[in-house]
């Protein structure tokens, strides 16, 4: 059987390259060794949150500094990409996000300052309609805590946002009065509080702290599946807006869109191996031919017309950092890795040349070699953390690459047919 | 408070709390001087092991007559800051073996129990050690905490009355008539100097020792000697693992708590801060270490470091790995006739019992004080004891830290850093170096000490760097995974960077 795109990676650039590739009525499988990144992340969709990212005053439009970026920096994915492309990418995602059941919400004119977890405001471009609430403007605050939650400290975030927003905002504790003997990550209490008398006890609790006509900040853990029902209800029964903040890993909101894209993909035809890595790949030509990965002790062959390598990087090991190379690690491509060492200051603006560190693409994402520029292999496409040039963690950009890269990695992917640049 | 007390003790290491505690269970009024935290120094930069003396028997039988005498002791009033792990010495078929027979002797003369162990019956217990072994021996080696240690003395000698100030530097002595009247002090954190008058001063600065006694004028030739250690996030071995062999780099793995520690290089360095560890050091102790433990280079690192050994030089002696690690006493007024002050230097820490004992026997007799040590009778405790603790009530579950501990921690502490509760908590210290609870803990001391949210910003980007340093010389494999969640979290979903916090440590 001959697939017309294989996606290697089930993160957001490996869902988007399956999106947009099964957009075109292509036949897609997406193989991957784990659950993807997103388990990890926010559930927003980060853009372009600094530019420059030593500036300390936030992007407010992603659109317009990504203009600036792409006439700066020449080899920042964003500029491979294009802006034409990005759009395309963000339309197809709000779209496709309203078939799932989960509707994102934003565009790339604006960016939404996200209150997080201790409290900072982070710069977001695409967020779930749910979340379209602007503490920037908002009424009267309140940050809620949940005892049972080890993982978030109310007054800390509160008044972190009190310094930023210059206004008075009130926290509170509330106890569910869980005796589970153990400590509860997010991803419990959302499970947790699906359950309708658990449910009822927070939103009594939350009644007592008077929450009535005020934002109510809280962790996201308002469910995994049934979320939506459990934020409508609060909102509707107390008369107040909610508004959840993402947690450290296991990330909840991450998970949602994760759970949801998936399925959504399903449905469309897309196939999918989650749980196995590529052991080996077979290329001719500067072509792709084959990728087989091991499964119960059998090798199963994948061969398609054409690749998409959204792998996550060295955090989704698609990049393997060894004492002295970083190796890519399904085709064994060529890294663009900075000569510099490791910066001294963890918080530097500049990010760090670990995270620059990837794979060197032309304007098709095709893999080049750093040096020569010659394309690697015509048939594969990359996106994602596994790209170069590119620091997401102090750009605010990861989800905004990985959904614009791997938008553009699967319509090429697609369309096939190029033999060289 | 006095500003007036019969001695000053300078330096918070092992040797200096342990001189303080013995000082103060003898009635003797002192005050304890550090410049950082306790154990930020030597004490809490090595192996952590407590020597059997096995290590030392075929080159220095009388350290390690000491370190026997040293460990028994130790285990006995210790109990808080040792796992008793046992400890084992393996050859290989590359080893040679006329070295077997000498240290046997060895160990027999130091009266340092032995028992012989097969290679099969060993690697049953033991799996990750190499096939290659050719004779295998248990000795009675155990962990320590140089922190816990340090903090359990200071706990003993405060009940007896002793003071200790840390983050205060010694900046100058006051000399009157070739005798040591007073320290002047200096509070690193506010800046503050004050005058301590005294009868006696003992310098156990350590590595720092020949600094400080160049204050009052007093030359000690101290040769610091750097020691590059890596930590692995699990328990390699269960025993203590030391190769069989004339000592050497990268013979030494000791497990504490749910990790490893495996050293040590030996190279002279021009400053006793010199504590980082490179990532060549780092790979030059995998090479060697991989004698012992074949897939060592496969396993996950989480932090590198380096510690400076105080070995004193007398004129003429041996530098490095050669020169004896026995202690010697330093009374200056038989070099310079300065009266009223006494330098404790070499020596390590698993005798640190003993070096307190012989310097306080001396300056008691100075002072007139005929009361014996009673440091071998009284047991030790740690200010922060780990039972008791529910599921359900871990901030930080690689370490298994609780909140009560961390309030304990910080009880009578007016400013404190995370570093100071992780040297008494191990909070951070397990496989995720802090990426999970430094948060937490930062959020819980915002609220149950009141901070402003600037200083709880302050102590949890602070932290977070401190972990960051001491991973940059390992971040390959796993580590830098982790070390990209890290950042992942800290910059990316939380926006940690851009809060404003209170102005970093200098």
């Amino acid at each position: 059987m001959m697939y017309d795109v294989v996606v290697i990676g089930a993160g957001l650039a490996g869902f988007s390259a399956a999106l947009a590739a099964s957009e075109s009525g292509k036949k897609v499988i997406v193989v991957a060794q784990g659950m993807g990144n997103l388990y990890s992340a926010s559930g927003y969709i980060d853009f372009l949150g600094y530019y420059p990212t030593t500036s300390s005053k936030p992007v407010l439009n992603p659109g317009k500094a990504l203009e600036q970026l792409i006439v700066e920096k020449t080899d920042h994915p964003y500029a491979r990409i294009g802006k034409e492309n990005i759009s395309r990418s963000f339309a197809a995602f709000i779209k496709a996000s309203r078939e799932m059941g989960l509707p994102y919400t934003g565009s790339l004119e604006t960016n939404l300052l996200m209150p997080t977890a201790v409290g900072a405001l982070v710069p977001t471009t695409l967020y779930p309609q749910s979340a379209e609430k602007d503490v920037v403007f908002s009424r009267e605050i309140v940050v809620v805590g949940i005892k049972e939650l080890v993982d978030f400290y109310p007054a800390y975030a509160a008044e972190n946002l009190e310094r930023q927003l210059g206004r008075k905002i009130r926290s509170v504790w509330v106890d569910l009065g869980l005796n589970v003997g153990r400590e509860l990550n997010s991803y419990d209490l959302a499970l947790t509080l699906e359950k309708p008398d658990i449910r009822n006890r927070l939103i009594l609790k939350l009644k007592e702290a008077d929450v009535q006509n005020k934002l109510v900040l809280i962790p996201a853990v308002l469910g995994v599946n049934r979320w939506q029902e459990v934020i409508s209800e609060i909102e509707e029964k107390l008369q107040c807006q909610v508004l959840e903040i993402p947690t450290l890993p296991p990330s909840v909101m991450g998970y949602r869109l994760a759970q949801s894209f998936k399925l959504y993909l399903k449905k469309k035809g897309v196939e999918f191996i989650i749980g196995f890595p590529v052991s080996y790949v077979k290329c001719t030509d500067r072509r792709c031919e084959e990728v087989g990965i091991i499964a119960n002790e059998r090798v199963k062959k994948i061969k398609g017309y054409n690749y998409c390598l959204a792998t996550g990087g060295i955090l989704g090991e698609g990049l393997k950092v060894l004492p002295d190379e970083i190796k890519e690690q399904v085709f064994n491509l060529p890294i663009k890795k900075s000569k510099e060492q490791l910066l001294n200051d963890f918080f530097n603006s500049e990010g760090q040349p670990l995270s620059h560190a990837g794979v060197m693409v032309n304007d098709n994402l095709q893999p080049v070699n750093p040096q020569t520029q010659a394309v690697i292999l015509t048939n594969v496409f990359v996106a994602g953390a596994t790209l170069a040039s590119y620091d997401p963690f102090v750009e605010k950009s990861g989800n905004g690459v990985a959904l614009a890269s791997g938008y553009k990695a699967g319509v090429l992917a697609a369309k096939g047919g190029f033999s060289d640049e | 408070m006095t500003n007036k007390v019969q001695v000053v003790v300078i330096g918070g290491g092992a040797t200096g709390t342990g001189i303080l505690r013995d000082l103060a269970l003898r009635g003797i009024d002192s005050l304890l001087v550090e410049q950082n935290d306790l154990a930020t120094g030597t004490s809490g930069r090595f192996h952590g092991l407590l020597h059997s003396g096995a290590r030392y028997v075929v080159k220095d039988l009388h350290s390690a007559e000491e370190c026997i005498q040293e460990n028994i002791i130790l285990k006995e009033i210790a109990p808080d800051c040792i796992e008793d792990t046992g400890g084992m010495f393996i050859a290989t078929k590359n080893d040679d073996l006329s070295y077997v027979n000498q240290w046997l002797e060895g160990c027999e003369k130091a009266g340092i129990n032995t028992g012989e162990v097969s290679a099969q019956e060993l690697l049953k217990e033991e799996p990750a050690l190499t096939p290659d072994i050719v004779k295998a021996y248990y000795v009675p080696d155990a962990a320590v905490d140089g922190f816990t240690l340090a903090a359990a003395n200071v706990l003993s000698a405060n009940k007896a009355g002793a003071q200790v100030k840390t983050y205060t530097k010694v900046v100058g002595f006051k000399l009157e008539q070739n005798k040591v009247r007073g320290v002047y002090l200096q509070n690193k954190r506010t800046g503050k100097e004050e005058l301590v008058g005294c009868d006696y001063v003992i310098n156990a600065g350590g590595a720092w020792a020949g600094q400080i006694a160049a204050l009052a004028g007093q030359n000690i030739n101290i040769s610091p000697d750097k020691g590059v250690l890596v930590i692995f996030n699990h328990r390699i071995t269960n025993r203590v693992l030391n190769h069989l062999r004339p000592p050497g780099d990268g013979d030494i793995f000791v497990p504490h708590g749910s990790v490893t520690v495996f050293g040590t290089t030996s190279r002279l360095t021009s400053s006793p801060d010199d504590n980082e560890a490179t990532r060549g050091e780092v790979l030059e102790l995998l090479a060697e270490g991989s004698n012992l433990v074949p897939d060592l280079k496969e396993m996950r690192l989480i932090r590198a470091f380096a510690g400076v050994r105080p070995i004193y030089q007398p004129e003429g002696g041996e530098v490095g790995r050669e020169a004896t690690r026995d202690f010697t006493l330093i009374d200056h007024s038989r070099f310079t006739g300065l009266q009223g002050m006494v330098s404790v230097v070499g020596g390590k820490l698993t005798t640190f019992r003993l070096m307190a004992k012989v310097a306080v026997d001396m300056v008691a007799g100075r002072l007139g004080i005929d009361k014996p040590c009673i440091t071998h009778l009284e047991k030790i405790y740690a200010p922060v004891p780990r039972n008791g603790a529910k599921p359900g009530e871990y901030l930080c579950q690689c370490e298994m830290v609780t909140k009560k501990m961390l309030d304990q921690a910080v009880l009578e502490k007016e400013q404190f850093s995370l570093s100071d509760v992780r040297r008494l908590t191990r909070l951070g210290m397990g496989p995720c170096q802090g990426t999970f609870c430094t948060f937490r803990a930062a959020g819980y001391y915002h609220e149950s000490r009141g901070l402003k949210v600037k200083a709880a910003n302050k102590l949890l980007k602070d932290h977070i760097e401190e972990r960051w340093k001491g991973s940059k010389a390992v971040l390959w494999g796993q580590q830098a995974q982790e070390a990209q969640l890290t950042r992942g979290i800290y910059l990316g979903l939380l926006n940690l960077e851009r809060l404003d916090s209170d102005r970093h440590d200098v």
